[in-house]
């Protein structure tokens, strides 16, 4: 099966399409939920945020504007908010003087979220790489060695996986603003 | 001064790699280059917290349906097929002239609800009556004109109204010109229904609510039997 481009899948949201809404939440819930894990003091609430940003996500979508952004980012920019609101509610909850210390959501959450989806969203052999480089911490040598690749190969997808993966966390920045 | 560094060498600096001479020295006066590795540097410092794609948790199956439940409660614009949308009306002499005489008073209510994150306003309303020369079912019906954060729909609340031979359906309609546009049908017995107006549509033009028997036959066009209208004034 095809997958749908990303913007497709935005124009396709913005214009109302509830299937696309279903793409969405196929592709990016994993990035709301873990956002929302990391953000939130339990599972329970980290899925009470997620059917939050998704409801968020469908009713705003006249506000979506497609050319302007990408789905995933503006998601996490939904998820900023709607980790705030639970935060919000909380103080207003709890008496200031018993207030726990909030885990408040930081950009940087979902900028490790965004990056890492966006790994994963790296074709092969190009994750594999990024993943060796990363988090085993390969040199270009020992990749390509591990790889059977050229030297070159390897070096220039290591450039070329670290030039999409700053665009996405760029987007992921701007959304934030 | 050396050239610019190799982009290639920069990515593997930013990396913890060791990198030729050259452009290790060059990149400490290259403004260009020093902004180069500091962007790929913060990025790599991102990639390598963020613990990979592994570390990406999928919510459990439950969020999709309760979201799935939730949005079956919002108005969703089902546009219809255009095929189905605008047809013309067989011209109903009197019945049309009746109509634009004005046979309905509109209403002057003008409510505001407020839902968790879609204000509806009512913008126009109707009050909807049977026709002085079509069937008289029993039954009369308001209708509404709302705009909401996702468009405009069409609220129809009716009592006492009679079964349909058919099933009721419920258009727009262009007095004038007798175009129509199907909004949708109310269900068995239902009587309060609430139909998405297709982005687009001139609602100056479209400035009736016509309520028609519709038979079982298949045939999308008006049946010609309306039991209720009414011109929506604002």
């Amino acid at each position: 099966m095809t997958q749908l481009d990303v913007a497709e899948v935005g124009r396709q949201l913005a214009a109302g399409d509830e299937s696309a809404l279903a793409e969405a939440y196929q592709r990016w819930s994993r990035l709301v939920y873990t956002v929302a894990l990391r953000s939130v003091p339990s599972a329970a609430d980290a899925e009470d945020v997620t059917q939050a940003v998704f409801i968020s996500a469908w009713r705003s979508r006249d506000n979506f504007n497609p050319d302007a952004g990408n789905v995933p980012a503006w998601l996490l920019a939904i998820t900023r908010r709607r980790v705030a609101d639970f935060h919000r509610k909380r103080r207003d909850e709890v008496s200031l003087d018993h207030a726990p210390e909030a885990a408040e959501h930081s950009p940087d959450v979902s900028a490790q979220v965004a990056v890492a989806d966006e790994i994963d969203e790296l074709g092969e052999p190009a994750r594999q790489i990024i993943r060796l480089a990363f988090f085993d911490d390969l040199t270009h040598q020992q990749i390509a060695e591990k790889l059977n690749m050229p030297l070159g190969t390897v070096k220039s997808h290591i450039r070329r996986s670290l030039q999409r993966l700053r665009t996405r966390l760029e987007v992921t920045h701007a959304a934030a603003l | 001064m050396q050239q610019h560094c190799d982009v290639d060498e920069l990515a593997l600096m930013s990396l913890g790699e060791p990198i030729g001479d050259d452009c290790a020295a060059h990149v400490t006066t290259c403004e260009q280059c020093a902004a180069q590795l500091a962007e790929f540097k913060e990025l790599v410092l991102v990639g390598r917290s963020s613990g990979g794609p592994d570390n990406l948790v999928a919510p459990p199956a439950r969020v999709w349906d309760r979201i799935s439940e939730q949005l079956a409660t919002e108005p969703v614009p089902m546009v219809r097929p255009p095929a189905q949308q605008r047809r013309g009306l067989p011209r109903w002499a009197g019945l049309v002239a009746a109509s634009a005489a004005g046979i309905l008073v509109g209403g002057a209510v003008v409510a505001v609800t407020t839902g968790q994150d879609t204000p509806t306003s009512v913008v126009a309303s109707a009050q909807l009556a049977p026709m002085p020369d079509g069937p008289d079912r029993g039954g009369i019906a308001d209708a509404t004109l709302n705009r909401t954060d996702a468009g405009y729909t069409v609220t129809v609340s009716a009592s006492g109204l009679a079964g349909p031979e058919g099933f009721y359906e419920v258009w727009l309609l262009d007095p004038k010109d007798s175009g129509l546009i199907a909004l949708g049908s109310l269900g068995p017995g239902e009587q309060k229904a609430t139909f998405p107006v297709p982005d687009g549509i001139d609602l100056e033009v479209f400035s009736a609510v016509d309520i028609s028997d519709e038979p079982l036959d298949g045939d999308p066009t008006h049946s010609t039997v309306t039991v209720l209208r009414g011109t929506l004034e604002a």
